[in-house]
């Protein structure tokens, strides 16, 4: 017996071994591989400075650079340029890795929260992402700012950091193409401002504003999608309007009249409605606007 | 050209009118149907031809 507890033991102990030199080498529990420079505040300052420097900026309005060796504005401009997206790039992936590696160590306001979770919930992700994060977001709001974590940080931010991601990768390219042009079409002042537009790119805040919005637009695409729906359904209408082209229109002669001026006069949309019933039964505005101008053009007393 | 269902509730006693609305459409309609409501009402229902892709798009 003691020997089965023995070896269960040393089994365990070597299985233990095993996973934490297997994590330990490369992997930590976030799920990202250890950085070997591990930057931290210091080493993005220093960045900073080595690509913001009044000296390199000098260089830059002077033409030329002998440390670093850059021989006109164009490569000086693109040491800096490039020399920022990577300091930026490097405070994204903190900022990913700092979302992403524990649950406790980032903390997201509940308004922020259900802001998130609404739009997401509306856009990104299959239905059972979409169930999960709509079952989220009320419980967020129901609970009064208690969020559940697991599910918040499983199911939310990842779709967040994919927009972030896309965010800035639209903006780099932005970035990528400006330097393809010369430094008198694309100078540092103007590539100064398409960075601080990368740096937004990689904040929360943006990517929330962007989810927000995409929900928004596709909501507005949704009631676009067809412009007949309202009118296909409805009441009679009852106004003076109406009843007086009905009594008109018993005079079966006037008929060809009212149908000429409706091709004359309705917009090609409007003319996608049944004629003349929508004419003489639509409650909408627009068609009681034609049924005026349809009596005044036709003089019908 | 008009397409797809097209339905007014109107008073029993003028859904004829409102029917012989819809058929005088070009082309007319594939079927108009009155059908009793209740409450003094019918609901007249005009079918045309299945509407194109993106034909009643904005």
């Amino acid at each position: 017996m003691r020997t089965i507890t023995m070896r269960l033991g040393r089994g365990l102990r070597a299985a233990a071994l095993i996973a934490a030199t297997a994590l330990g080498g490369c992997v930590n529990f976030s799920g990202f591989s250890d950085d070997p420079l591990k930057p931290d505040a210091n080493s993005i300052a220093a960045l900073n400075q080595q690509y913001g420097s009044p000296a390199i900026l000098n260089c830059y309005h002077e033409g030329n650079c002998t440390a670093p060796k850059l021989a006109d504005r164009r490569a000086v401009r693109d040491y800096i340029v490039l020399g920022r997206m990577h300091v930026y790039r490097v405070e994204f992936s903190l900022l990913v890795r700092t979302l992403s590696g524990g649950n406790n160590v980032f903390s997201v306001g509940s308004d922020l929260t259900a802001l998130a979770l609404n739009g997401l919930g509306a856009t990104t992700g299959d239905a059972a992402t979409k169930a999960a994060l709509a079952a989220a977001s009320a419980g967020v709001l129901a609970a009064n700012g208690a969020v559940d974590k697991d599910l918040f940080y499983s199911k939310t931010v990842p779709a967040i950091i994919t927009q972030m991601e896309a965010n800035r990768a639209r903006a780099e390219a932005t970035i990528f193409e400006g330097l393809k042009l010369g430094d008198d079409k694309y100078d540092l002042g103007r590539a100064t401002h398409d960075l601080d537009i990368l740096n937004d790119s990689g904040s929360l805040s943006d990517a929330i504003s962007s989810i927000t919005q995409k929900a928004t637009d596709e909501k507005k695409a949704a009631l676009a999608e067809d412009w007949t729906t309202p009118y296909r359904s409805g009441e009679l209408d009852t106004g003076p309007t109406s009843k007086k082209l009905r009594d008109w229109l018993k005079t079966a002669k006037n008929f060809p009249s009212l149908a000429n001026w409706w091709n004359a006069n309705a917009s090609t949309q409007q003319k996608q409605l049944p004629f003349p019933e929508a004419l003489l039964d639509d409650t909408h505005d627009d068609i009681e606007a034609l049924r005026v101008q349809a009596i005044k053009d036709l003089k019908i007393k | 050209m008009t397409c797809g269902v097209w339905q007014r509730l109107v008073p029993t006693d003028q859904a004829d009118q409102v029917a012989g609305y819809y058929k005088m459409n070009v082309p007319p309609p594939l079927s108009v149907t009155i059908t009793p409501y209740g409450d003094g009402k019918a609901l007249v229902v005009a079918v045309f031809p299945p509407c194109p892709p993106d034909t009643t798009s904005r």
